[in-house]
């Protein structure tokens, strides 16, 4: 807040200085709401998908996979968009804290790419009769989880923050190409995931219940992932600034 | 709602497989981060804790 109405040496320091100690406390006065946000809205629905919507032309069951296969490939996309985001923040301005933030973004977007792949797997199997094809679609979501699994492992490989920072960043931003082609393919293309999977034909009208269902789930994994990433921000904040004085002066269990 | 029975939910009209297959595999995943969460938060504070005893004189400051 104040960072901003600050000359640019001070709003610099700012950034550096006092950002971290600030996020961390902000970040914990909004973990309860996110975890019970996600809690509420993974609660109803689970209860709409599960048990009041009905397909009507869809025949078996399989298309109930909708509602979490379609929460994971979106999280695992508005993820990776603020992790580029983010990154490149940190790459292009001395905001420690933005390198922190796409640290923080990286692991669960990886574990959101790998539901959308395992979910979409187990929904093709048994509508298409295939469990993978090498579809435009279907690749690009593997090299995005190959992206954010590239992501971690060059930060763990290399002992200087500062420049792990730089390199994770640059794989972040070049990854964007991959992403951009990832959001094309629904409309681009007509292989076998809009045709099979998402087309009028496999997954029923969305409305109603299922529709409800759907948005509900898709805030329930919002606000899991907000509530995660957030809290491994905080981690991190305390791994990076464990030498500060206000990180030293934290009581027991803040 | 749209069950007969609960051994109907449970067959997922023959989609058991794949439909239960889903839902497993989200909760044991999110778990597991759960559980990848609550130990990296552990070993960060042990790690903040043993510092401060190394350097006592890092006094408190104004928090944050």
């Amino acid at each position: 807040m104040n960072g901003l109405c600050l000359a640019p040496e001070a709003r610099r320091r700012w950034w550096h200085d006092q950002a971290p100690a600030r996020c961390y406390a902000l970040a914990g006065r909004l973990l309860p709401w996110c975890w019970g946000t996600a809690a509420l809205c993974a609660v109803a629905g689970l209860a709409l998908g599960l048990l009041v919507a009905r397909s009507g032309v869809v025949p078996g069951e399989a298309w109930r996979i909708t509602f979490v296969h379609l929460p994971a490939a979106w999280m695992s996309m508005g993820l990776y968009l603020a992790l580029a985001l983010a990154a490149g923040t940190g790459l292009v301005a001395e905001v420690p804290l933005a390198a922190m933030l796409a640290g923080a973004l990286a692991p669960t977007g990886a574990l959101m790419a790998f539901l959308a792949l395992w979910t979409g797997s187990l929904w093709v199997r048994p509508t298409a009769g295939l469990w993978w094809v090498w579809d435009l679609r279907l690749t690009a979501e593997l090299l995005l989880l190959a992206l954010y699994v590239g992501f971690l492992a060059l930060q763990a490989a290399l002992p200087d923050e500062r420049r792990a920072d730089r390199a994770c960043a640059v794989l972040a931003l070049l990854g964007l190409v991959n992403l951009g082609l990832l959001y094309v393919s629904v409309r681009a293309w007509h292989a076998l995931h809009q045709g099979a999977v998402a087309g009028a034909a496999r997954l029923p009208p969305l409305a109603g219940p299922l529709l409800a269902g759907l948005l509900l789930m898709a805030a329930a994994f919002g606000a899991w992932c907000a509530a995660v990433s957030l809290h491994r921000l905080r981690s991190i904040i305390l791994e990076r600034e464990h030498d500060a004085a206000w990180a030293q002066g934290l009581p027991e269990g803040a | 709602v749209n069950w007969d029975s609960l051994a109907d939910f449970i067959d997922m009209g023959g989609d058991a497989l794949y439909v239960w297959g889903c839902y497993v595999m989200v909760i044991a995943a999110l778990g597991w981060e759960a559980v990848m969460l609550v130990q990296r938060r552990e070993r960060a504070l042990e790690d903040l804790h043993a510092l401060a005893d190394v350097a006592p004189d890092a006094g408190p400051d104004d928090g944050g």
